[in-house]
């Protein structure tokens, strides 16, 4: 007898797509009770999305593979379900905004739903105006969705979402492709929907420190199996498991973790307040003690400029002034990180660095040679720029023909180009691929061979566009650790990122970019220590800094960057 | 690319035009691109580009976004110039009964090399008839898309009884368009940082040039394809095969009267200025020239 409490229900289901040769879900039993909302978290590659596709019904109906047991949506089983019958109750907003929106306007798009499910004209209006005030669209009501900013357009999903009033909502990764400013703007928008209509959610997500304040439930994935399953305190109270499955929990609960020695379920923080309650009581029981701060004088940089610019403008072809009076020195082998908000103009600015762009006014010398005369070869060999994607450059059937085809470009000896290539790829690790055709390797492999296909060009600097962005946690270390060797190796590395976190952890120096214009260079530590500007820049501190902002009185410095430092500065009392 | 997109897109505006049924506006294209098409004669098809431009103006367009558009194909028109100067003789010569005014060669004779392309009075007067042809096409287009909203047009398609899968694909490629140059962008960006460059003088190798470019376009537009796919499948389409549209289509008595000049004027183009006053070739601009320079 199926009781109707329960809205989702998994009863041992396995699935395999069409041509893998293992299952992407093993065995999963799960009921999700309706009104619930749960968070789904685990490494990229775990399942999550999978598990997402199997309640809305595009597995089995769209996707080819094979499904072992049943799911259950509302007690009707999805192998005998339409996906029409299921889209009616169960609605889900993708990862990628660009990726989901397929409208001329705003109004088209969240309208979309409605039109297909509804019966009177009256009612897709009624719903598209509830859908769009809520999520406050209504100014961009006639733009087009893509003109949007990251936030404003998975806004546009998220109302997309709403206006077809589904029992099940469903977000996976909704704020992926986002910064900081957007993914506020999404968690407030579902905080609210939440309080006002109550309904079944299932989030997936990476960023817990947003949306565990929201959860019932949190369920962490991996390797396609289910491998906790509670309350989120009684989850993170488990830190063998955080360790083994490599998810980001929110720094406030590594830290007390590792404070306290081990954490009471209802001791375990998962909002910064909570963590500044609890790391503050557990200083004044005196169970931990704050050791003065010796930090090791900086390490000396170079004092020789790679990159200088001076009174540099750019605007766009239909006149936009992008980038405003900057005026800025990269020296030699630093690691810098550009940061700022969607739209602050920092790929633009790195972007004029090795060409792609030529300054409409002012003056940037890269290695010596000016940018506005110098030619693409001079460029490109100086200044090397990896792209966000690396799928939106590779399109070679080896990855030796690949990391060959810029020093091909150049024009270069064959035997110079084949010595290129083999370094490259010894630098950052490939060489057992150089023969594989570089569409069948993994999303992290990838991104390795677009790094190393700029690498051959042996460039002096080398930028490095947003390389954690929907990547998990563990993934993006994985990238930063391999631009911190190519630094140590000598390269002056630019990383342009919002993972404010990671910024911190690798970065020796922060110029932060607010509305075209540099709002604030300098290290890591001295910028972050600055919250002010750097809540100008819309930026948000990471949490470990935040913490010891907020217990500054307790002896604890404002200026702490990673929770490794933050453990060895309380460390020494169990 | 960005700037292509912009320049053929939907703004919405309370005008005349933009407020039309959507099968009137279909009937406003055709009205302009059928005689640009039947239309050769440089004058008239100017008289249809000042008409076209009269549209857009009623349309609240800018007058240097319609040039702009104007001159967006300008490498069709150096090509149209340069195929009649050298092929005229041999395409297009045998519709002129007159002896033709000749100016001189393209290419003059070096030794045993040359002449090439001899230009003639009716070989430019030709070619400008073209290529105002294909301004109108530009222009109207651009137009039509300005005041139509890509849902106008499936509402419209819809009523022509146009199955809805193919309605619905046609939506998504108009939403899709800008979406698609940001991606051409990045993608060109990418292979420019490392150090590729588009064209070369040797045809054939400038072909070869777009692979690194055209690969990763197609790959990615198959995988986006397949995104898409699920999103559209995840928000119920396919639950009626009549989805409730945004507005409601009913021919208004502005709508008729409209109509109705509309049609004339198409009937007008093709019977009386094709046929009766023989606006399909290129004569009458030319012996207004030849009786104005040459006397002939």
């Amino acid at each position: 007898m199926y009781v109707q409490d329960k809205a989702i229900v998994f009863e041992n289901v396995s699935w395999r797509y069409e041509g893998n040769k293992e299952d992407t879900l093993r065995d999963i039993n799960l009921e999700i009770r309706a009104g619930e909302t749960v968070v789904i978290t685990g490494s990229s590659g775990a399942g999550k999305t999978t598990l997402c596709r199997c309640i809305n019904g595009l597995i089995p109906h769209f996707y080819d593979g094979t499904l072992r047991g049943d799911v259950l949506v509302w007690g009707e089983n999805s192998k005998t379900s339409t996906t029409v019958d299921l889209a009616r109750r169960v609605g889900m907003c993708f990862d990628n905004p660009s990726n989901q929106l397929f409208c001329a306007t705003v109004l088209e798009e969240i309208a979309f739903g409605p039109q297909n499910l509804c019966k009177t004209r009256d009612e897709v209006m009624q719903r598209v105006s509830d859908a769009m005030t809520f999520c406050r669209l209504e100014k961009y009501r006639d733009k087009s969705p893509h003109s949007l900013s990251g936030g404003e357009k998975q806004a546009v999903a998220i109302a997309a979402l709403i206006s077809m009033e589904p029992e099940v909502m469903i977000l996976d990764e909704p704020t992926s492709n986002i910064d900081a400013v957007g993914t506020s703007l999404v968690f407030e928008r579902m905080r609210q929907l939440l309080k006002e209509k109550k309904r079944t959610t299932v989030i997936v997500e990476h960023k817990l420190q947003y949306v565990l304040p929201l959860a019932d439930r949190l369920i962490v994935i991996s390797d396609g199996t289910i491998v906790a399953d509670d309350e989120p305190r009684k989850v993170l109270s488990d830190a063998g498991l955080i360790d083994k499955v490599q998810i980001q929990v929110p720094y406030v609960a590594t830290l007390a973790h590792r404070l306290a020695g081990g954490l009471r379920e209802e001791d375990v923080p998962i909002t910064l307040e909570e963590g500044v309650a609890v790391i503050s009581r557990l200083i004044k029981a005196n169970k931990v003690r704050v050791k003065p701060v010796r930090r090791p004088p900086p390490a000396k940089t170079s004092e020789k400029p790679i990159i200088s610019c001076r009174d540099v403008w750019y605007d766009y072809p239909d006149g936009t002034e992008a980038i405003k009076d900057v005026s800025l020195d990269i020296f030699d082998g630093e690691f810098v990180g550009l940061v700022g908000q969607n739209g602050s103009g920092k790929t633009t600015l790195a972007k004029l660095f090795n060409g792609l762009y030529r300054p409409t006014k002012g003056k940037i010398l890269v290695d010596g040679i000016d940018v506005a005369t110098a030619s693409v070869e001079e460029l490109v060999s100086r200044v090397g720029y990896s792209f966000q994607n690396p799928d939106d450059q590779i399109f070679c059937k080896t990855v030796r023909d690949e990391l060959a085809f810029g020093p091909r470009n150049l024009k270069l000896s064959q035997d110079e180009i084949t010595r290129r290539v083999e370094s490259s790829a010894s630098e950052v690790e490939i060489t057992p691929y150089l023969d594989a055709n570089p569409f069948n390797l993994s999303q992290g492999l990838r991104q390795r061979v677009a790094v190393a296909s700029v690498l051959t060009l042996n460039p002096k600097v080398l930028v490095v566009d947003e390389p954690t962005t929907g990547q998990d946690f563990a993934r993006s270390k994985i990238v930063m650790n391999l631009a911190k060797v190519l630094c140590d190796r000598g390269r002056t590395i630019i990383v342009i990122s919002h993972n404010m976190d990671l910024v911190a952890e690798y970065c020796q120096r922060l110029v932060v970019m607010l509305d075209g214009q540099v709002l604030v260079s300098g290290p890591t530590r001295e910028v972050f220590s600055q919250p002010e500007l750097i809540g100008r820049s819309s930026l948000e501190l990471p949490q470990v800094t935040q913490v010891g902002q907020a217990l500054r009185d307790l002896g604890l410095p404002p200026d702490v960057l990673t929770i490794t430092e933050m453990s060895e500065i309380m460390s020494g009392v169990k | 690319m960005s700037s292509f997109s912009n320049l053929f897109r939907y703004i919405p505006r309370d005008t005349f035009l933009h407020n039309l049924d959507p099968r009137l506006k279909m009937l406003w294209y055709f009205s302009v691109i059928i005689p640009a098409a039947a239309w050769s004669d440089p004058i008239f098809m100017s008289g249809i580009l000042v008409l076209v431009i009269i549209y857009g103006k009623i349309a609240n367009d800018s007058v240097s976004a319609m040039l702009k558009a104007i001159v967006i194909p300008f490498p069709a028109y150096a090509m149209v110039l340069l195929f009649n100067l050298f092929a005229f003789d041999f395409t297009v010569k045998s519709m002129v009964s007159w002896d033709m005014q000749y100016l001189g060669w393209l290419v003059p004779r070096f030794g045993s090399f040359g002449p090439f392309g001899h230009v003639s009075v009716e070989s430019l007067v030709f070619a400008l008839g073209i290529c105002l042809r294909v301004a109108v096409f530009v222009l109207a287009s651009r137009l039509f898309l300005l005041f139509t909203a890509p849902s106008d047009i499936v509402t419209a398609l819809s009523k022509f009884k146009v199955p809805l899968e193919m309605t619905t694909a046609i939506s998504v490629a108009f939403g899709y368009l800008p979406e698609l140059a940001r991606q051409v962008n990045t993608i060109m960006e990418a292979q420019r940082s490392r150090g590729w460059q588009a064209g070369s003088k040797n045809p054939v190798t400038a072909v070869r040039r777009f692979v690194p470019v055209v690969i990763p376009i197609v790959l990615r537009s198959m995988v986006r394809a397949e995104f898409l796919a699920t999103a559209i499948t995840s928000r119920g389409f396919g639950a009626t095969m009549n989805p409730i549209t945004l507005r409601e289509t009913k021919f208004s008595v502005t709508d008729v009267a409209v109509s109705v000049v509309l049609l004339a004027f198409l009937a007008a183009a093709g019977l009386i200025g094709a046929w009766y006053l023989n606006l399909a070739s290129f004569k009458v601009t030319t012996f207004l020239i030849r009786n104005a320079f040459f006397k002939v």
